[in-house]
């Protein structure tokens, strides 16, 4: 599972983490049953603290992605089988970011989709 | 194309230190029976003969020889193995001097006890304490003799045209996990624990042997998980079972990396391997391949061979300053 954040980047780094996990989830490269990496090993590696980690694991233990026990490591859930739900996400993610990017607002981000729907 | 390194600077030494020691085990008895042959009984009764079937000395010392060449078969085609390999040249040239000596102890003492005796004697109490501190010291001493090793060379250039990349952005920081079950070296390992019980039950009295077994049937067993983690300090292996135990590649010793196709390769002997390289592949999936910088490979099977190979061939072409990583 890669996992890839970047300091200088204006998205939360606990944010970056769990996009990386739900990336990997969404392409089949993480697949239920798998264990994500123990949040101290990460922090480590990418030289961030432990608590950043461990908050992006809360965010996609919350969304029901991942299983967090206490003293064990994470494991990704049935739910990541619904790979188009979690690919959909991404998709919405990557809108939002373009949205933020062009200073636009949410209705008219909401708009726009609602438009792009009714055309197909 | 990449050349083989020449890595192979005090081989002949170390063949020497694992070659020689075999021949201890007949050398020893025959010196002490030769020198205390007047005060020796006429017939060997040695521990692992029962006495009213103690053979003469002569036919005693004659089934001494036969290990030798067996022996010598086994370490040279070990040090074979790990013709490319300087460390663990050293660790069989160790393990030839310690078990060689241990079993020259083994004989020396049976022999030393019946000095000035009629008939059997039991073994002193510290003969076994005895036989495993003197076999420690000569691998120790053997483990010296065989050092210092030469430097592995390291890799200076950029990976090759057309293997995967991945696009890092200059600031980001990326890491790769992965981990894996090895059925065939569980399997392995119980078929090792399962020699060693029914050789401590069954077979001989001798205990080099059936630890030597045992040792190697946990060593395999506690190999059977493994973890891949790759990141900007390189590429490290662990056995979680194995108390962490871990085998770290820094990207100094690594030239490119590449993807396997599905059961592309055997896998290739683990955290220790042969001359063509190390790592564990299960033979199913694709298989991230490490070109190494000492003309070895090393391997590991991961479902997500081609995003592994893109990292480590990323933060090679960071470390080395090509552009665009």
């Amino acid at each position: 599972m890669l996992i890839v954040v970047d300091p200088s980047s204006a998205q939360p780094l606990a944010d970056q983490v769990a996009a990386s996990v739900r990336a990997a989830v969404a392409r089949g490269a993480a697949v239920p049953g798998d264990k994500l990496p123990s949040a101290r090993a990460v922090a480590a590696a990418l030289g961030i603290n432990l608590h950043t980690v461990l908050r992006g694991y809360q965010q996609l233990r919350d969304e029901g992605l991942v299983e967090l026990r206490r003293g064990r490591t994470a494991t990704i859930t049935d739910l990541a089988a619904e790979g188009g739900r979690l690919r959909l996400r991404e998709a919405a993610e990557e809108f939002a970011g373009a949205v933020r990017h062009l200073g636009a607002s949410e209705e008219e981000a909401l708009d726009a989709v609602r438009r792009a729907l009714a055309e197909r | 194309m990449y050349d083989v390194p020449q890595h192979d600077a005090g081989r002949l030494r170390r063949l020497i230190l694992t070659a020689a020691p075999p021949f201890l085990i007949p050398l020893v008895p025959l010196l002490l029976v030769v020198v205390f042959r007047d005060r020796l009984p006429d017939r060997a009764y040695v521990p692992d003969w029962a006495p009213d079937q103690a053979s003469g000395w002569s036919q005693w010392l004659s089934t001494h020889i036969w290990p030798v060449g067996l022996f010598e078969v086994v370490y040279f085609s070990m040090f074979m193995h790990y013709r490319r390999w300087p460390e663990l040249q050293r660790w069989v040239a160790a393990f030839s001097f310690g078990m060689s000596v241990a079993m020259a102890a083994t004989s020396g003492f049976a022999v030393a006890a019946l000095i000035d005796s009629d008939g059997p004697v039991p073994q002193p109490s510290w003969a076994g304490p005895a036989e495993v501190a003197i076999a420690l010291l000569a691998g120790i001493g053997a483990w010296r003799l065989a050092g210092p090793l030469p430097p592995a060379p390291a890799a200076v250039g950029a990976p090759p045209p057309g293997v995967p990349v991945l696009p890092l952005a200059p600031g980001q920081r990326a890491v790769y996990t992965a981990s894996t079950w090895q059925r065939l070296v569980l399997l392995q390992g119980a078929a090792f624990l399962g020699l060693a019980w029914f050789s401590a039950f069954n077979l001989s009295r001798s205990w080099p042997g059936t630890a030597m077994a045992g040792l190697v049937g946990v060593f395999l067993v506690l190999q059977a998980r493994t973890v891949l983690r790759i990141d900007g300090r390189g590429v490290e292996v662990s056995l979680p079972w194995l108390g962490g135990l871990r085998r770290a590649l820094p990207y100094d010793a690594v030239q490119f990396a590449s993807v396997r196709p599905r059961g592309s390769r055997t896998g290739p002997g683990g955290l220790v391997g042969g001359s063509k390289g190390w790592g564990y592949v299960s033979g199913r999936g694709p298989v991230l391949a490490l070109r190494l910088t000492d003309g070895r490979e090393f391997l590991y099977s991961t479902r997500d061979a081609e995003t592994a190979a893109a990292l480590v061939n990323a933060s090679l072409a960071r470390a080395r300053g090509a552009a665009g990583c």
